[in-house]
């Protein structure tokens, strides 16, 4: 007589994640077809998977591999549901890098070093194919000192932005303040523009050095024409802050993660480990690394291993968000959220000190809540923490994702 | 106004457009007009060698030695094919005097 432990049916990784997982790669593997073709001869809910494609906007690298290995085996109605979604996904995709390529000039006529980061440009460094990678708004990083010049450049276009560092009400707490992003709508002219600063990116723990980043910029082509962008070892410090940031709750953005690690260019780990402790966040850097490999099957150097196998929670980690992502859960509750942000670094006075700072510090949604006099600008560091706990509570009771 | 065609045109993609790969195809958009375009995978090769200036001729030979066609009736659906893209402004044309 045997004892067989069960995990718990919670935890069990259902079909149509896995086969999600499978397809979310866009450098050709053998091993990652054969896994799909496996995956088609087990009972998928097809309904389940659609949702899930969708939610994790991966409908075009979906498309794309099952298309390329066996999209015979794929209920025919379902098969073009997502071959629809996956080219509205690319119609998208081309009238937002035609957006970006046309702000990326005006941004250069002008003079405003604005650095594009995420969208099409990724797209290009990562997967080496813009329509692969879904996105729903343009991000750019510029100097703190040419947010007011490239803001005024965007209103003329005829963008209403929010915060506005052209409009006195609004810059007075712009002086004292910095909000979590620089958005700019145009109802005509889709998608959202995002611009981010040094005084923005406040989820990294040491504020981005101009001065170190530009020798360092990448040139890549998109659509033919070439773009300056950060190196391969400077995004995926920014793009494993990001997803920390959010949680990592879209596998699209593992995907790029895995996707930037077998560009062609080539990673230089010894650079890109430096850089991550430079910046403050080398557990977290580490964390996006394990999830691309873990889920995704993206290989890693044996020193990156090394380095992984040498830190004490990082593997429990990325088990966490894995566990998460299978069962389709959203976003953790409050406290979970702050064990996770404290559990981030490596050194508990850091993580007590980051989740203070963004605990503490006002954005333009404490503004809109509460406008205050000039003279009561302080009081806004009061605002900030009874906001988020009128917003989220004790979370002692998980949101609905 | 689209340019009269010759083997010794020079064509290059036009700057108004965007495009990609799709599944081996190529989806394209001309953005002052905002529509779509595809091409086959044998209209994507051509795309792609659209991508920097060339001569039809340099186009039609590269071609040429990819397929098994016949090479005549290759040159004519290739340059039907460029123009219509010309004609749609995905691509710019340029004959030299001489």
């Amino acid at each position: 007589m045997s004892l067989v432990r069960r995990r718990a049916s919670a935890e069990e990784t259902p079909a149509e994640w896995e086969l999600l997982a499978a397809c979310g790669y866009a450098h050709r593997r053998d091993s990652g077809r054969e896994k799909i073709k496996q995956l088609l001869q087990t009972a998928i809910v097809w309904e389940r998977f659609c949702a899930a494609a969708e939610r994790h906007k991966l409908e075009a690298l979906v498309f794309r591999n099952l298309a390329s290995t066996a999209l015979d085996k794929v209920p025919a109605e379902i098969a073009s549901r997502l071959e629809s979604a996956a080219r509205r996904a690319v119609q998208r995709g081309l009238l937002y890098t035609g957006r970006f390529l046309e702000l990326a000039k005006l941004f250069e006529s002008a003079g405003i070093a604005a650095i594009p980061y995420k969208g099409p440009v990724l797209g290009a460094l990562a997967y080496g194919n813009c329509s692969l990678r879904s996105f729903q708004d343009l991000d750019f990083v510029l100097p703190q000192s040419q947010i007011v010049k490239a803001s005024e450049l965007l209103v003329q276009q005829g963008f209403r932005a929010y915060p506005d560092p052209t409009c006195a009400e609004q810059a007075r707490f712009l002086r004292h303040f910095h909000p979590g992003q620089y958005v700019f709508v145009c109802d005509s002219k889709p998608p959202q523009i995002e611009l981010h600063t040094e005084r923005t990116l406040r989820y990294l723990p040491v504020p981005l050095d101009w001065k170190a980043v530009a020798p360092r910029l990448a040139e890549v082509s998109v659509s033919g024409r070439i773009v300056r962008t950060f190196s391969l070892e400077d995004t995926l410090v920014l793009l494993s802050v990001h997803g920390t940031k959010h949680f990592w709750e879209r596998l699209s953005w593992v995907c790029d993660i895995a996707e930037l690690i077998q560009a062609p260019a080539g990673v230089d780990w010894e650079l890109g480990h430096e850089l991550a402790k430079q910046a403050g966040c080398r557990r977290i850097w580490l964390l996006s690394l394990v999830l691309a490999n873990r889920l995704l099957e993206a290989p890693l150097p044996g020193i990156v291993q090394d380095w992984i196998g040498s830190d004490d929670h990082v593997e429990a980690m990325a088990r966490t968000i894995g566990r998460r992502l299978a069962s389709g859960g959203g976003l953790p509750g409050a406290p979970q959220r702050l064990l996770f942000r404290l559990q981030s670094h490596e050194r508990l006075c850091t993580g007590l000190s980051q989740c203070w700072r963004t605990a503490t510090s006002p954005t333009e949604d404490d503004w809109q809540m509460c406008s205050l006099p000039e003279w009561a600008t302080p009081l806004y560091f009061a605002v900030r923490p009874w906001r988020l706990l009128r917003q989220h509570g004790l979370g002692l009771r998980r949101k609905a994702a | 106004m689209p340019k009269t065609l010759t083997e010794r045109s020079i064509v290059v993609a036009a700057s108004s457009q965007v495009s990609c790969d799709l599944n081996g195809e190529a989806a394209i958009l001309e953005l002052n007009k905002g529509v779509y375009y595809g091409l086959d995978a044998v209209g994507a090769r051509v795309w792609a060698l659209l991508q920097r200036p060339r001569r039809v001729s340099e186009i039609r030979d590269a071609l040429l030695a990819e397929y098994e066609v016949d090479a005549r009736q290759w040159e004519t659906d290739l340059l039907s094919l460029l123009e219509r893209l010309s004609a749609e402004d995905l691509i710019e044309v340029r004959n030299e005097p001489g």
